[in-house]
C-alpha cells in the first residue's frame, strides 16, 4: 500500500537538543557543587570549626590544617565548609522569598484592576529607586544585626525587581486569546490566574531569580561583613573575610579563601542565570 | 439553505457602541451597532480590517466593556440581569478565536482545555464522566480518545482549531460566536474546517454569529449578512438580498473584490464595471 510506504518514508523526527557551551557546563557543574557543599559542608569539616586555640594561632596552611588557621586558631577550611551553608542557602532563601512575594504582588496587582496596579507599581519603583545594598543595610540594622536580620533585609530590598518581572509577562499573558478563552468560559479571576496565567508568566522569574542569587552572595557576604549580617562566632564567608582582613599581611588565608568562594558562587550562579535566560529564548521549545 | 427567522432571537444587540483612544483623538471602533440571532440562524459579519466586526464581537461576549448599548440573550438584558442569568449566558454562548495557535494554553492538555468549561460550570460528576464528555466531543469534532494527554504544540493549525471548537461544544452552547475562525489556518484545511462549523450548526441546531472577510465564505454559509464599514453597519438583510441586489456603494466594491475564478466571466464582469463608469 502506498499510505505503508509514505509512513516509512517519514523521516523519525528527532529531539535536537543545542549543545551546551563548556562554560555553562562549568558553571552548573559549580553550582551542583556549592549546593551539595550547602547541605553537607557541615558534616565534612575536618576539624571543629569553633574551638579555639591560642597556641595554633594564623599557621599557614600544612598537612594538619590544609588551609590553615585564623587568628584564634580556628581551621580555616572547617569554617570555610561550615559556613557554605549560612552564605548559599542564606542567599537562596533571600532570592526565593523576594521571587515569592514579587510573585505575589505582581498576581495582586495585574487582577486588581488599574488602581491597584497603579499605587502597587508605583510602591516598587520607588524602592527600586534605593540601592540594594542601602536598603538591606538599614533594614538589617533596624532588625538588630544577625543572619536572619540580614536575609529578611534582603527580601525587602529585592521583592520589588521580581514584582516588576513577574508583572510586565502577566499582562501580557492575561490579554492573550486562551485567557479569553477562559473568559468566555465563564472562568472566576482565581482560575484564570492560577490555571492560565501564574503557569505560563514565571519563565522569566526563574531566569531572574537563578541569576540574581550571585548578587545576593555578594550582599550577604557585603552584610556580613559591615557586621550586618552574621555575627562573629559564627562561620560565614562574609564575616570570615572580615575577621581575616585584619592580618591580610601576615595570613592572608583567612580572608582569601573566603574570598575567593564568595567569588566562585557568585559567578557561578550568574552564568548559570544567563545561560539559563538564553536558553529560555522564545524561541525554544519548552519540554 | 431553509431560513429559520421564526421565534424570539436567542441573541441580540441594541445600539452598541465602543470607542478607543484618548478624549482628544477618539475613534469609534462600534458605533450604534444592533442585530439579532434567531435561534439556529448564522449571522455572517463581513467588512474590511478595522471595520469593527471583531470588537462588535467583543463586546457581545463581554471581553469588551461596550460605551453604550445592550446585549440581550433570550430576551433578558445582561446588565442586571441576575446570576443564573449571566452564568446560564456565559455557558450556552461560547466563542471560537481566530488564532488558533495563541488561543490554546500551552501548559495544558487536550483534556484540561477541553474539560476546563465542564469544572467551571460543574457538569461533570466525576472524572470518568468528565472524561467521557471530553472524548464525546472530541469525536464530535473529528478527533478522539488518543489526544486527551497531548499538548497543544504537538497539533496542526487545523487540528488545534478542533479542539477549539470542541471545548466550545463541551458546555453545550446554544450560540457559537466565531472571530474570522479559518483565517489563520492553511487554504488547504480552511473549507474542512468551515464544514465542520456547518456540521455542528446542523446537528447542534446552533445560532452562530460569523465574522469574516470572505465573502464567498460568508455567501456559502450564513443566511443573513451585516456589512461594517468603519464601525457602522451600512447594509444588512439575508444573504441573497444583499450578495444579489447590494444597496450600498460600499457593499458593491466589496463584492467585486471578490475573485471569480473563471476568466471569462471575470473579464466580462470587468468590462461590465468599466462601462457603467463611462456612463456615469
Amino acid at each position: 500500500m502506498t499510505t505503508a510506504a509514505a509512513a516509512h518514508a517519514v523521516p523519525r523526527v528527532r529531539r535536537t537538543r543545542r549543545r551546551v557551551p563548556w562554560l555553562d557546563r562549568i558553571a552548573y557543574g559549580t553550582v551542583v557543587v556549592l549546593l551539595a557543599l550547602a547541605v553537607l559542608g557541615p558534616l565534612l569539616t575536618p576539624h571543629d570549626p569553633y574551638s579555639v586555640d591560642l597556641a595554633k594561632a594564623l599557621q599557614a596552611p600544612s598537612g594538619e590544617h590544609l588551609l590553615g588557621t585564623d587568628g584564634l586558631g580556628r581551621d580555616v577550611l572547617s569554617r570555610a565548609l561550615a559556613g557554605a551553608r549560612a552564605s548559599i542557602l542564606g542567599a537562596l532563601m533571600a532570592v526565593a522569598g523576594a521571587a515569592l512575594i514579587g510573585i505575589l504582588v505582581a498576581s495582586i496587582a495585574t487582577i486588581g484592576g488599574r488602581w491597584v496596579d497603579d499605587i502597587v507599581m508605583r510602591f516598587c519603583d520607588i524602592t527600586l529607586s534605593l540601592p540594594v545594598m542601602v536598603m538591606a543595610l538599614g533594614v538589617a540594622v533596624a532588625l538588630g544585626p544577625s543572619l536572619r536580620s540580614a536575609v529578611i533585609a534582603m527580601v525587602v530590598a529585592w521583592w520589588p525587581g521580581f514584582a516588576r518581572i513577574a508583572r510586565a509577562e502577566m499582562r501580557t499573558v492575561i490579554t492573550s486569546p486562551y485567557v479569553e478563552a477562559a473568559r468566555v468560559l465563564g472562568a472566576s479571576r482565581w482560575r484564570l490566574m492560577l490555571r492560565h496565567v501564574l503557569p505560563n508568566s514565571l519563565d522569566g522569574v526563574y531566569v531572574q531569580a537563578t541569576l540574581e542569587i550571585g548578587g545576593a552572595t555578594l550582599i550577604m557576604a557585603g552584610l556580613s561583613f559591615v557586621g550586618a549580617g552574621a555575627q562573629p562566632p559564627s562561620a560565614e564567608w562574609g564575616a570570615m573575610v572580615e575577621t581575616g582582613s585584619r592580618y591580610l599581611t601576615s595570613a592572608w588565608w583567612i580572608s582569601v579563601v573566603p574570598g575567593l568562594l564568595i567569588t566562585i558562587t557568585a559567578l557561578a550562579f550568574a552564568l548559570s542565570g544567563d545561560s539559563l535566560r538564553n536558553r529560555n529564548h522564545p524561541d525554544a521549545t519548552l519540554a | 439553505m431553509t431560513h429559520p427567522t421564526t421565534g424570539t432571537p436567542i441573541l441580540e444587540a441594541q445600539g452598541l457602541t465602543r470607542s478607543f483612544g484618548s478624549r482628544r483623538t477618539t475613534t469609534r471602533a462600534v458605533d450604534d451597532v444592533s442585530f439579532s440571532v434567531a435561534p439556529g440562524a448564522i449571522l455572517g459579519i463581513v467588512g474590511e480590517s478595522g471595520s469593527g466586526k471583531s470588537t462588535t464581537l467583543r463586546c457581545v461576549v463581554g471581553l469588551e466593556r461596550a460605551d453604550a448599548g445592550r446585549v440581550l440573550f433570550d430576551g433578558v438584558p445582561l446588565v442586571g440581569a441576575n446570576r443564573e442569568t449571566q452564568r446560564r449566558f456565559r455557558r450556552e454562548v461560547q466563542m471560537v478565536f481566530q488564532d488558533p495557535y495563541s488561543s490554546l494554553n500551552p501548559r495544558m492538555t487536550v483534556e484540561m482545555i477541553v474539560g476546563e468549561g465542564l469544572d467551571i460550570h460543574k457538569m461533570a460528576e466525576s472524572r470518568q464522566a468528565r472524561r467521557a464528555r471530553v472524548v464525546e466531543v472530541l469525536e464530535l469534532v473529528g478527533l478522539d480518545a488518543t489526544v486527551l494527554d497531548r499538548y497543544p504544540r504537538s497539533f496542526s493549525g487545523g487540528q488545534r482549531q478542533r479542539i477549539a471548537i470542541a471545548r466550545a461544544l463541551a458546555v453545550g452552547p446554544r450560540v457559537l460566536v466565531c472571530d474570522e475562525p479559518v483565517s489563520a489556518l492553511d487554504v488547504s484545511v480552511q473549507a474542512q474546517v468551515v464544514n465542520l462549523l456547518l456540521e455542528m450548526q446542523q446537528q447542534l441546531g446552533l445560532a452562530v454569529v460569523f465574522v469574516a472577510h470572505d465573502l464567498a465564505l460568508v455567501r456559502h454559509l450564513c443566511h443573513d449578512v451585516m456589512v461594517m464599514q468603519r464601525g457602522v453597519v451600512v447594509e444588512n438583510g439575508p444573504c441573497a438580498d444583499v450578495f444579489d441586489r447590494p444597496q450600498h456603494e460600499y457593499t458593491k466594491s466589496l463584492l467585486a473584490a471578490i475573485p471569480i475564478p473563471d476568466p471569462d466571466r471575470d473579464r466580462a464582469r470587468r468590462a461590465a464595471a468599466a462601462a457603467e463608469r463611462r456612463s456615469a
